[in-house]
């Protein structure tokens, strides 16, 4: 790697320069005469003036200069020196020590060198050898020096691009923050390793990731640019959050170390409908305050990122927000500072704007002058459905190239009054029409049939699939609570996604019912052979012909997509 | 659904056409009921090639069905599944339970 020029740094190798500035020839000369045996370049100056001169024009690694010379003293020539360097060469890795030599002993004589920024003394009269091994002394101390310095400016640079990358990768996102949106990362080193991204898609949706690498620093901070590059594309798509986070577990896995990981926190919100998805794998519950004072949390479903590469079935929990709602996520390096009772205080404690300021506080009282233990990361958004946010700015070529929703359908049925097993083909045969492929649209017929056949018997008539090991005794049940006029309704949502050249990308679907849901957990276990099953061949279809299949919590709610290809 | 139901020489083949789901009990019971009290049928096929759509309860009904023609000695197969149909049954390992034949 080529040097910047003129750089000294001295570290005792052949050849390099040593500025002797004395008024007396005698101390010169023996200098000369003995470091030239060592193979360094003398350079003679007899005041500080000519000192200062020949240093700004020869750049030597070494000055030895006397303390009491007519005119420009030592301490003086070293001040002018230190002043130099610092405005000749910035921010450089330069380190060229300055010895006094001196025949005044005095504390004050030695303070005053010292202040100045001399880094050793030699007291005159001295002999050559001890002169020799004097500087071969501050020859290694100052190679040590140097080397720190040379390894301080490498690890400046590295986070200057870092953060050149990080800040260029997010800017998109930061453009379109929507109204009220705080966030904030503190670093524990000089880049925080703690990625907090936002995303704006379709208008009104907004999708949000806070990742903690393993770690902090430069190697979290590097962790966190392959995954914020799968989000803002797939984000960028909208793809539902299990197909996001697959995706940047995918990549995780394949591209980083086997030993490094991430946790992420991701979110999905529809500021027009309230309806807000939460998928979090491995970080701290992210809460939401509801306006009546209630908190609903949402824990952890997945390991973290990057350790298997197939997290297989994900739980996406699924909220509806209402006016006034708080949503709060944070890494655990907030955690660790503020137990979470001290956090809720300060949330609940005033306005969501002053929010900051109080945590703020909160944490230097903790921290104090300490260093953090680790980046702190968070992340506030108080939902307000009527500030409609600000139209997304142009996104990078490869964003606004890729698929975009196009479509979206809403149905709430009411199975005891309507022929409901219609309904998928229905929309199968309406996705023929918008130009999805055969395959796609056999395996829509099948899933969906599956999954509101599902919703209806289970979640709406509250039948229990034991009763499937008689097919006659189901059905009759079936027909029974069927004619017995149940309430509720099922809600179906579709989003079709077209690519870029129009073609049709894929449809994702959400069904919802009203029941108590299923422990869809231990039925996706592995099971065995399919064959032998009494029930559960409809999840059996549903796994193998759907993509990016999830529940909530409870079971109650199913998406899936289905894809061109 | 519908369907028509050929008995010749101990062999009865059940043609069904269209949509079968759980609503199409009552017609599948129909289509089949000749064939499993027909003393002389020895074989059931069940026709799938005008299938469009199965689902889950569709192979519900079918394996109750199976487990009457055991009962009634009778060998019951599944004939000429469309590639989709094909899809599902594989999916679902239904080859181990009734004797799939292209």
């Amino acid at each position: 790697m080529p040097q910047p020029l003129n750089q000294p740094r001295f570290d005792a190798r052949p050849g390099q320069t040593i500025l002797v500035v004395d008024d007396d020839p005698v101390t010169r000369a023996i200098a000369r005469k003995f470091l030239e045996k060592d193979g360094y370049r003398i350079l003679e100056a007899s005041d500080g003036e000519a000192g200062l001169a020949m240093f700004k024009d020869q750049a030597p690694d070494l000055v030895l200069t006397d303390f009491s010379m007519p005119g420009m003293s030592g301490a003086d020539l070293t001040r002018a020196i230190q002043r130099y360097i610092r405005e000749h060469y910035g921010g450089l890795a330069v380190y060229v020590p300055i010895v006094i030599l001196t025949s005044l002993g005095q504390p004050e004589v030695l303070k005053q060198a010292l202040e100045a920024g001399a880094v050793e003394f030699l007291m005159k009269p001295f002999t050559g050898p001890e002169l020799r091994t004097r500087v071969h002394a501050i020859a290694q101390a100052a190679a040590a020096h140097a080397a720190l310095l040379v390894r301080a400016a490498e690890e400046q640079d590295e986070i200057a691009v870092l953060k050149h990358l990080l800040e260029h990768l997010l800017e998109y996102g930061r453009a379109s923050l929507p109204e009220g949106f705080l966030m904030e990362t503190l670093a524990t080193r000089r880049i925080n390793g703690d990625v907090c991204v936002h995303h704006a898609g379709a208008p009104g949706i907004h999708f949000g990731l806070l990742c903690d690498p393993m770690g902090h620093g430069l190697l979290a901070g590097i962790s966190g640019i392959p995954t914020i590059e799968v989000f803002n594309t797939l984000a960028g798509i909208g793809l539902p959050l299990p197909r996001i986070l697959s995706g940047i577990n995918l990549r995780l896995f394949h591209l980083m170390p086997r030993h490094r990981f991430s946790c992420a926190l991701l979110f999905r919100l529809d500021r027009h409908t309230g309806s807000l998805s939460v998928l979090n794998a491995g970080m701290p519950d992210a809460m939401v305050f509801h306006r009546d004072g209630s908190l609903t949390r949402f824990a952890s479903t997945s390991v973290p990122l990057g350790i298997l590469e197939d997290l297989g079935p994900l739980s996406m929990e699924l909220r509806q927000l209402e006016a006034g709602d708080c949503l709060f996520g944070c890494s655990d390096g907030l955690t660790d500072l503020v137990p979470e009772q001290d956090l809720l205080a300060c949330l609940r404690a005033g306005d969501a704007a002053a929010f900051p300021g109080r945590l703020r506080a909160l944490l230097d009282q903790r921290v104090q002058d300490r260093e953090l233990a680790d980046d702190v990361s968070w992340f506030l958004w108080p939902y307000r459905p009527d500030a409609l946010g600000q139209a997304p700015p142009p996104g990078p070529t490869d964003l606004t190239d890729a698929s975009v929703p196009c479509l979206s359908l809403r149905l709430r049925f009411y199975p005891s009054v309507q022929a409901y097993d219609e309904l998928a083909p229905n929309l199968a045969a309406f996705l023929a029409s918008q130009g999805a492929p055969g395959s796609a649209t056999q395996a829509l017929s099948v899933v969906l049939s599956e999954a509101i056949m599902n919703a209806v018997d289970h979640g709406l008539l509250g039948l229990d699939s034991a009763l499937k090991t008689s097919f006659e005794t189901f059905e009759a049940e079936r027909s029974a609570r069927l004619g017995a006029d149940p309430q509720g309704a099922v809600e179906l949502l579709a989003v079709v996604h077209r690519a870029a050249d129009g073609s049709f990308s894929h449809v994702w679907i959400q069904v919802t019912d009203p029941g108590q849901g299923f422990d869809w957990r231990s039925q996706l276990a592995d099971r065995g052979d399919p064959a032998a099953l009494l029930h559960g061949r409809g999840l059996t279809l549903i796994r193998a012909l759907a993509r990016d299949l999830s529940f909530n919590d409870t079971g109650n709610i199913i998406s899936f997509s289905i894809y061109s290809a | 659904m519908a369907y028509r139901t050929v008995i010749e020489a101990g062999r009865a083949t059940v043609f069904l056409d269209g949509r079968i789901s759980f609503r199409s009990y009552p017609d599948f019971r129909a289509a089949t009921q000749l064939a499993l009290e027909d003393l002389e049928v020895q074989a059931i096929h069940l026709d799938m090639a005008g299938v469009e759509f199965l689902d889950s309860s569709a192979l519900g009904m079918i394996l109750h069905f199976n487990q009457k023609a055991i009962a009634a000695a009778k060998a019951l197969a599944i004939t000429r599944p469309a590639p989709p149909i094909a899809t599902i049954l594989q999916v679902v390992n239904f080859g181990k339970l009734v004797t799939i034949l292209p």
